[in-house]
């Protein structure tokens, strides 16, 4: 079946005969198929610029937790799990606290 | 309804605004993309919810201090002509003049902030400066932009940044751009492998009227192609960079025509002149071309007394819209070039033929 948008009924032929997206809700929607091709076109692919205020906290926030993860997973790879251990209660000390202003996604 | 040629300021004092390197940059300007969370993008929607996103967005704008006594209408509301008039002045997209019902149009005062509503993305908002500003423009339309989420819920993503409806105005949705007079490079024949170069840097060299038009005039625009993965400063410093190059690029084309091919350069600027002094028909093209000449031989003083201003405001005034709209009548393309003639005459009238430097013995430059 072919995939289509939830939010609008953009399909991926529309895409591939527009370039364009039918809604900021497509860019899930149609995530998997776009990651190549964001690659070609920029010089990467997560965001670095100017960030909405009301949700910088929320973007700060998801940052520090993938750092986390990323050392969560180093440290288990290497069998630290006392750091492991330490890390994995940071984490949930900052889903606790992150409750409220969770990012969008 | 505000009448928008009571509105825009007259062409004359338009070609009197100065900016920093203005005899290279015509002017900077910084285009932001951005759309509403919950509502489909322009091209997919339907008129109803376009015209939903429209009465959300204008009153927002319409309420920035920026945008105090600011024009503001309805696509439907503006004539094909007026449109024209506003592609011509670089305030809306060729794109943007086709819309209609369901797309709208803000733009300050003093002709600095311009937001189209419902181009390709819900808002489409740029700042405008003479010469080479982009710092300025830059930070002009951050605070605009940075006012108006206070009011709109934009769409965007951690990962993704500002979402656009097009994947390669993602991220950022900048386009940093400046428009270069660029005839010594032409007339060196060194502007193809500049432009290749430029190219190269991941940045993109377009005509007069942005994507797909010609460099008419000897005008390029050079803007930033890559907006994701890179935040807006580094975006705006790399364009700075390489601009100052190509200025570089062209002031010594300029210098090196004089002194190895002065008969070429005044050939080309003598004909320019005779020309448009004396032409009883010309097309809109072949008088941006020739103007564009007249405008290298003025900032080369081949003019004593005729200031840059007046070339700049011919560049604007003969194109066809601008042109039909002193006219009350109709015009045919054709009766269009007996008009625009027949003012050239009359403006040049008093511009006396270009004049060679001294010291640039003219049997040194028949030698050559």
């Amino acid at each position: 079946m072919e995939l289509k948008c939830p939010r609008c009924g953009f399909t991926q032929a529309d895409f591939k005969k527009s370039g364009r997206l039918g809604c900021p809700e497509c860019y899930q929607t149609f995530a998997e198929g776009l990651g190549g091709l964001l690659k070609t076109m920029h010089k990467g692919t997560r965001h670095a610029g100017k960030t909405p205020e009301a949700l910088r906290s929320s973007r700060d926030l998801s940052d520090r937790m993938k750092t986390l993860q990323t050392k969560l997973a180093k440290a288990i790879k290497d069998e630290n799990f006392e750091q492991a251990a330490a890390l994995r209660d940071e984490i949930k000390t900052l889903n606790d606290s992150g409750a409220t202003a969770k990012p969008a996604r | 309804m505000k009448d928008i040629h009571a509105f825009l300021s007259p062409p004359a004092e338009m070609a009197r605004r100065h900016g920093p390197h203005d005899r290279i940059v015509m002017s900077s300007r910084v285009r932001l993309a951005r759309n509403l969370r919950n509502a489909v993008f322009p091209g997919w929607a339907k008129k109803p919810e376009r015209l939903r996103v429209l009465e959300l967005i204008r009153p927002a704008i319409e309420g920035l201090p920026e945008m105090k006594d600011a024009f503001s209408e309805a696509m439907d509301n503006l004539g094909a002509l007026d449109k024209q008039i506003l592609v011509e002045r670089h305030l809306i997209s060729r794109e943007h003049a086709a819309k209609s019902a369901g797309s709208g149009l803000v733009f300050s005062r003093d002709e600095t902030f311009c937001v189209m509503i419902n181009e390709e993305d819900h808002l489409r908002m740029q700042a405008l400066r003479p010469g080479l500003q982009l710092r300025q423009v830059w930070s002009a339309i951050d605070h605009l932009d940075s006012e108006l989420e206070k009011k709109l819920d934009y769409a965007f993503d951690n990962d993704l940044g500002y979402l656009t409806a097009c994947p390669t105005n993602l991220g950022t949705a900048i386009r940093v751009s400046a428009m270069l007079h660029l005839p010594g490079l032409v007339l060196t024949e060194q502007i193809n492998p500049i432009i290749q170069s430029v190219n190269k840097l991941g940045l993109a060299v377009r005509g007069l009227y942005g994507e797909g038009t010609e460099a008419l005039g000897n005008v390029f625009q050079v803007s930033n192609q890559m907006t994701l993965g890179e935040n807006e400063t580094a975006i705006v410093e790399r364009l700075e960079k390489v601009l100052s190059q190509i200025i570089e690029h062209e002031e010594n084309a300029r210098q090196t025509l004089l002194e190895k091919k002065p008969k070429m350069v005044y050939n080309h600027i003598g004909r320019a002149y005779g020309i448009l002094a004396n032409a009883h028909s010309i097309s809109s093209k072949e008088t941006m071309n020739l103007l564009s000449l007249m405008r290298l031989g003025v900032d080369m003083e081949l003019f004593p007394g005729t200031e840059r201003s007046l070339v700049d405001e011919l560049f604007l005034t003969t194109q066809p819209a601008h042109l039909q709209r002193q006219i009350s009548d109709k015009l045919s393309a054709e009766e269009r070039d007996l008009i625009r003639a027949d003012m050239l005459r009359e403006r040049l009238k008093n511009v006396s033929r270009p004049v060679p430097k001294k010291g640039g013995s003219s049997l040194s430059g028949a030698a050559n």
